[in-house]
């Protein structure tokens, strides 16, 4: 088969339309095998002086007559008419989604690029010159013809990559041709890796994180249940090692270790981070009601004991002692002061529910990682670290258990929620110096016990996938089970990048919201267990399944060479202010 | 041009003509052989030779219940009576200024016009020009004969061209068969299996 090739920014044509509408799906008959094509393919068509943009989402057999398919050709024909008559008679048909359209001019070689020049210098002209693809909004005519994107196709549609606001992801599945994600563009919502358990979420979102860090686009809080980001790992499957963003970054990366005197993969964090008993907060306890198993009357007696004690409230529940009986003057049986039942009596509260509360919160009675007078003020460090720009790291090694889980990251992330939102207020009020808040991602493994259906409405996470991106902060949210997450949450994801589920509730979870979700849908069970991912939403301008970077030594070496040069960005800098901005 | 002329034309229309002449065994027309006939504008019509009618008389009748039948009387009858033979011709199209259409032609010959068989240069110019769309005319009515007509005309062609030209022909030819009845299931396979039975295709 002719490869008809006009110029070096087209891609090999494939087949032509013949059919479709613009709410399913265009229809092209192939002039190729469809072993050459692959579900996901990125393809252009192009229609008079424009360009449209897709995605093959399904390749189907057929036949002039159902018959021919039936006949066993190689046995009643020759070979040579057998093969005309397969090529003749028996077809292949793909499904392309169409998704942008970009008025792009005429096509042109190097004999008519006049045309094309004279076009162009009439659209600049008439100040009608597009510069990006925008969604598509009509469909090409009959018999254009379809093409394989080239490396400007994908370039023109993800982002060059040589451009530095660029991160280039991966590469796609057939031509390995860099596909980019707009990074700044990326952080302004919430956003999700979903992928089932050994697929590569972590990799992938080390190299997101990386990505971020390098590009300096906002401040990182990851929340690292597993101790994976900070120091160099092991990777369980091949056994390499994997560079930690701590050991690449440096001190633009701080890890975190929860509670004192703990190292992390034998190496020593930054500093521990301990929880005043000063800074918890009633709704932390509620956030944890299934964890703990808390009951109705919790909030009643919570409130009692902030009535009580103010901000001490912890410690002071702490220090009662639940069932301690004295005998009083008149020989009686009473509850000793120092007891639990002595202040509820006191305040007017179910002894029961206090003592059965007390006894819940023993677990968090007796975390190490929560103390009365901490050293440092470790929460408001973290909040300060974000502030200038690094990131954070919290590894909760030693600490694994859901429950500490649940409670340090909401605790965390409602004390930076009250931060970023005094700031962003601050900075839109015009009040003093303040300066446009530093972005900030909150990056959430295991997303699903903090967003299910029962936790979202009560812990800090479901208010900022909801509510902070006007606040400069957003999630990343990382999660196996994306069908357990809240639905109200999961609308609010952005960007949405998804690797190899097999699950049908967790692929309908993943692709909720998004326009022609049926056809991704398919294109998501297909993908390959390992470094393939679909991303889609607002972060790409298509959908697009891409073989992810690997995290492997090339990666990091790239990443060096795509280093912004810091003194040139001071420069910048001193010269703008010279210059009075 | 006089040694290849095989008959004259009794009748025509666009479509093709019928033709005539001595039977002679050593040198009677043969089923899907390539002849041509000029016409009233300096038009050179071709055609194929599509059936061939050997007619009788009262007399061959008469003779046919005789039995048996002498073996003069049999030679006497082919050689010296005038019961002409009669072939049919599909016209295919024509040459008019030196250019070749696939098409009928403007007008059909005269009576007594002659035909002549076709050179195998003008077999080679006429079969390769275009796209071989003048097998159209071989199967336009779809019947086992014409079939056969397209089978014949291939054995042709296979003797007729070169090595390197008859798998370019067959392919091209054959790819323009298949698309013409891409859609019909019956005529095609009917087509096809009669081609296969040519034995063109044995490389």
């Amino acid at each position: 088969m002719d490869e008809k090739v006009l110029n070096k920014n087209t891609g090999k044509e494939i087949g032509t339309v013949i059919g479709g509408s613009l709410a399913e799906s265009l229809t092209a008959r192939l002039q190729v095998s469809p072993q050459e094509i692959q579900e996901g393919s990125f393809v252009t068509i192009k229609s008079g002086d424009w360009q449209f943009y897709g995605l093959i989402t399904d390749l189907r057999l057929g036949a002039t007559d159902p018959r021919f398919s039936d006949e066993q050709i190689d046995a009643y024909f020759p070979p040579a008419v057998a093969e005309i008559l397969r090529e003749e008679v028996l077809y292949s048909n793909a499904i392309i989604l169409p998704v942008l359209m970009f008025e792009n001019g005429p096509d042109y070689d190097d004999a008519n690029i006049q045309n094309f020049l004279n076009w162009k210098e009439q659209k600049e002209a008439e100040g009608e010159l597009m510069t990006r693809p925008i969604q598509i909004k009509t469909i090409p005519a009959h018999q254009s013809p379809v093409r394989l994107a080239s490396e400007t196709d994908i370039a023109t549609v993800f982002g060059d990559e040589k451009d530095e606001n660029n991160f280039k992801i991966g590469i796609t599945r057939e031509q390995n041709f860099p596909v980019c994600i707009d990074l700044s563009h990326f952080i302004q919502r919430s956003s999700g890796i979903f992928g089932a358990t050994g697929t590569g979420k972590s990799f992938l979102a080390r190299i997101l994180l990386a990505g971020l860090i390098q590009q300096n686009k906002a401040s990182l809080l990851v929340f690292d249940m597993h101790d994976e980001y900070g120091f160099d790992d092991t990777a369980s499957d091949t056994g390499e090692k994997v560079t930690g963003l701590n050991t690449f970054f440096g001190s633009k990366v701080q890890v975190v270790g929860l509670g004192g005197g703990r190292n992390i993969r034998g190496n020593t964090p930054g500093f521990q981070v301990e929880i005043a008993e000063s800074d918890i907060v009633p709704a932390d306890i509620e956030m944890l009601s299934v964890e703990l198993n808390l009951k109705e009357t919790t909030a009643t007696t919570l409130s009692a004991l902030v009535s009580s004690f103010s901000k001490n409230w912890f410690s002071e529940f702490k220090a009662m002692k639940s069932g301690s009986m004295i005998t009083n003057e008149e020989g009686k049986k009473v509850p000793a002061p120092d007891s639990v039942a002595a202040w509820a009596n006191e305040n007017g509260v179910n002894v029961m529910a206090a003592e059965s509360l007390h006894s819940k919160l023993g677990r968090l009675f007796r975390a190490n990682y929560i103390t009365a007078n901490p050293s440092a003020n470790g929460l408001q460090n973290i909040v300060e670290i974000l502030k200038k720009g690094k990131h954070i790291i919290l590894s909760f090694s030693g600490y694994g258990t859901d429950l500490d889980y649940l409670f340090i990251s909401n605790l965390i992330t409602r004390k930076i929620r009250e931060e970023w939102e005094a700031l962003t207020n601050a900075y839109r009020n015009g009040t003093g110096a303040a300066n446009e808040p530093r972005p900030l991602v909150i990056v959430v493994e295991e997303a699903h016990k903090l967003l299910n259906r029962e936790m979202a409405a009560q812990t800090a996470f479901s208010t900022i996938a909801r509510e902070m991106r006007k606040y400069y902060v957003t999630l990343l949210i990382i999660d196996q089970r994306p069908s357990q997450i809240y639905d109200e949450v999961l609308s609010q994801l952005g960007t949405r990048i998804c690797g190899y589920l097999t699950d049908d509730e967790d692929i309908r979870a993943v692709l909720s919201g998004a326009a022609g979700k049926e056809s991704l849908r398919s294109m998501l069970s297909h993908l390959q267990p390992k470094e393939e991912v679909l991303i889609a939403g607002w972060g790409m301008p298509m959908p697009i399944p891409v073989r992810s970077r690997r995290l492997d030594k090339r990666f990091w070496q790239e990443l060096v060479r795509n280093e912004k040069d810091p003194l040139r960005a001071e420069d910048l800098e001193s010269q703008k202010k010279k210059l009075g901005f | 041009m006089n040694e290849n002329r095989i008959g004259y034309v009794l009748s025509a229309d666009t479509l093709g003509c019928i033709a005539g002449r001595r039977v002679n065994p050593a040198a009677n027309p043969s089923f899907g052989e390539m002849v041509k006939i000029s016409s009233q504008d300096q038009t050179e019509l071709y055609g194929i030779i599509s059936n061939i009618h050997i007619l009788d008389d009262g007399l061959v009748r008469q003779l046919a219940t005789a039995q048996p039948i002498e073996e003069r009387i049999i030679r006497d009858n082919r050689e010296n009576r005038i019961i002409p033979l009669e072939f049919s011709i599909l016209f295919i199209g024509f040459r008019q200024n030196g250019r070749i259409s696939h098409l009928l032609p403007p007008n059909p010959p005269l009576s007594l016009e002659s035909v002549f068989t076709c050179t195998n240069e003008e077999i080679g110019t006429f079969t390769t020009a275009g796209s071989s769309g003048y097998l159209r005319y071989l199967v336009a009515d779809k019947t086992a004969l014409n079939f056969d007509l397209v089978a014949a005309h291939f054995q042709n062609l296979y003797a007729l061209l070169q090595e390197d030209e008859r798998k370019f022909w067959m392919d091209k030819a054959t790819r323009a068969l298949i698309h013409l009845y891409r859609n019909d299931y019956e005529t095609l396979n009917a087509l096809l299996h009669t081609l296969s039975d040519a034995a063109v295709f044995t490389e």
